[in-house]
């Protein structure tokens, strides 16, 4: 990731420190990644899939949903609904109706399948938070400390990512599923540095 | 910032100097061209073009998320030099990158003019193996950050450590910053199916300087002997008070070190003996090293031969102490 944007991103958040506005950019944004990821899981269980990868799916949807609630529980959210328009602008390319619809469909194809684990790898190992965080920032925090909490779980997570993009989807060429990847990879990278631009913007919505 | 396609993949590299001859330097596991800069910049200065890059799931390279073959990275680095025109160069890899290294001199040794390998090996020891299964654990279980926190204390001593304190934070945030997790654990994936390929160095016949820190826990002594002896044409060179990361922390003296080593070559003056040196620690001093006469592979400094001098001995009497009846607790 570019790190010019996270240090602008960090810059940012080191003047105003984790002020309302901020927790609820970065709650609404994960928020989002979280149950865009959870909805494909929820679908990939009725997938006739291996009982091993099965219990990895239904463990990883449950994932996603307590991230996204202990994330949500300690945020001090900020009563500016510009904020969830804005949030949509930055997302839709990425979680949009039309984007996350195919995931969903009961018939779907091997390609579809693997488009969806491809997409949910990306999510876990592109959207990372912890480089905002500002050096000398209270790690006890509640806020912080979750942040820390959720990456640390998505590294976990990521272990089993790779190794059901190894397995499956046995149809698919090896380069046919590196396509899916590399542009699920693309996707979510330019989806989070829009995100990390819009944290530097300041409370009236300037940048 | 230069790119070469290789397929669908990208190798971030970066040459610099105008005319002189190619040396490449090759990346360990979590590092990037950039830490490299200030070699280029020194080895530029002193007539050589210089090739840094980051290997596949490194930096700005392509980051394959299925994986890539250990062997795959010589591969690599062979079409860089194709890409570049270089037909023949001075290659020095550490750790990782050293055994990229290794790999390329066996697989291709008609492009390799000297050999630098660092801070690296051939064979995992137990102890390797049990390294690199406690880091893929590490790594897997707990993420990246843990992963930095183990191999920063093993990279460098406590006196760079104490120096550098106020930077280190921004330091390893910026390393979880531009590193990608997932790739580095495939960097470290591709060894469970590492082969120890001792058999093979044979094969290298350049003229070859093994760099081993005095203070390498990571790859512990062990670890370049059997490179020296596998190496006809080799001299092992013990960096003094040197960490697994020597290169981070005493860029001159490796500078001083390597291009004493090519000039040696050139000038027609290089023994590949096998034997064992002990780096200067002054890097303008003109003695480059001297030649160890004792112990190399211990950590003590035990005498071999004929002493020069009687050693003084501190002795205790055992007071009525039969040795037989010592008793050993534990076998």
């Amino acid at each position: 990731m570019d790190i010019t944007a996270y240090d602008a991103a960090r810059s940012a958040i080191q003047k105003t420190g984790f002020t309302p506005v901020v927790q609820t950019k970065i709650s609404l944004f994960w928020g989002a990644v979280k149950n865009g990821n959870a909805a494909f899981l929820l679908a990939a269980q009725f997938f006739p899939l291996a009982p091993l990868a099965q219990q990895w799916i239904n463990s990883q949807y449950f994932h996603e949903i307590e991230a996204s609630l202990l994330l949500a529980r300690v945020t001090r959210w900020a009563g500016e609904p510009r904020l969830f328009t804005e949030l949509m602008g930055i997302t839709s390319p990425l979680l949009g109706i039309g984007t996350m619809q195919p995931f969903l469909l009961p018939l779907v194809s091997p390609s579809v399948i693997y488009r969806g684990l491809a997409l949910g790898h990306a999510l876990l190992s592109q959207v990372r938070l912890t480089p905002v965080i500002p050096i000398n920032t209270d790690e006890s925090d509640p806020y912080v400390a979750a942040l820390r909490l959720i990456e640390q779980g998505d590294a976990r997570m990521l272990q089993t990512q790779i190794v059901l993009l190894r397995i499956s989807s046995p149809e698919l060429s090896t380069d046919e599923k590196e396509t899916m990847i590399e542009e699920e990879q693309g996707r979510v990278r330019g989806a989070f540095l829009e995100f990390l631009k819009w944290l530097c913007r300041t409370d009236n919505g300037q940048p | 910032m230069a790119f070469l396609k290789i397929g669908k993949y990208s190798i971030h590299y970066e040459w610099e100097g105008s005319q002189g001859e190619a040396m490449a330097f090759i990346n360990g596991l979590t590092q990037s061209t950039t830490l490299w800069a200030v070699y280029r910049e020194k080895l530029v200065a002193q007539g050589y073009c210089v090739l840094t890059y980051d290997m596949l799931g490194q930096g700005e390279s392509s980051k394959p998320v299925l994986g890539i073959g250990f062997e795959d990275h010589a591969n690599c680095f062979i079409r860089l030099l194709d890409h570049l025109g270089i037909t023949k160069c001075h290659i020095a890899g550490i750790s990782f990158g050293g055994t990229v290294a290794l790999k390329t001199a066996i697989l291709y040794p008609e492009r390799v003019e000297t050999l630098i390998p660092m801070s690296t090996f051939a064979e995992m020891t137990p102890q390797l193996e049990h390294l690199g299964s406690a880091f893929y654990f590490a790594i897997t279980q707990a993420g990246f950050p843990l992963v930095q926190r183990l191999l920063l204390p093993m990279n460098v001593s406590s006196e760079w450590l104490a120096r550098n304190k106020d930077v280190l934070p921004e330091l390893v945030r910026r390393g979880y910053a531009t590193n990608d997790p997932y790739a580095i654990q495939n960097l470290i994936e591709s060894f469970a199916h590492f082969k120890s390929f001792t058999s093979e160095l044979e094969k290298i016949i350049c003229p070859t300087l093994i760099l081993n820190g005095e203070f390498d826990y990571l790859t512990p002594r062990v670890c370049h002997e059997v490179l020296r002896r596998g190496i006809r044409n080799s001299r092992l060179m013990i960096i003094p008070r040197g960490y697994h990361a020597f290169t981070l922390e005493n860029p001159d003296l490796v500078v001083r070190v390597i291009n004493g080593f090519v000039r040696t070559v050139k000038e027609g003056k290089w023994q590949g003996d096998q034997s064992v040196w002990l780096a200067s620690e002054d890097p303008v001093s003109e003695v480059l090293a001297c030649r160890i006469v004792g112990d190399h592979m211990r950590a003590i400094p035990i005498p071999t031969g004929a002493a020069q001098e009687p050693l003084q001995e501190w002795v205790v009497p055992l007071e009525g102490m039969v040795l037989n009846e010592i008793q050993v607790p534990f076998p």
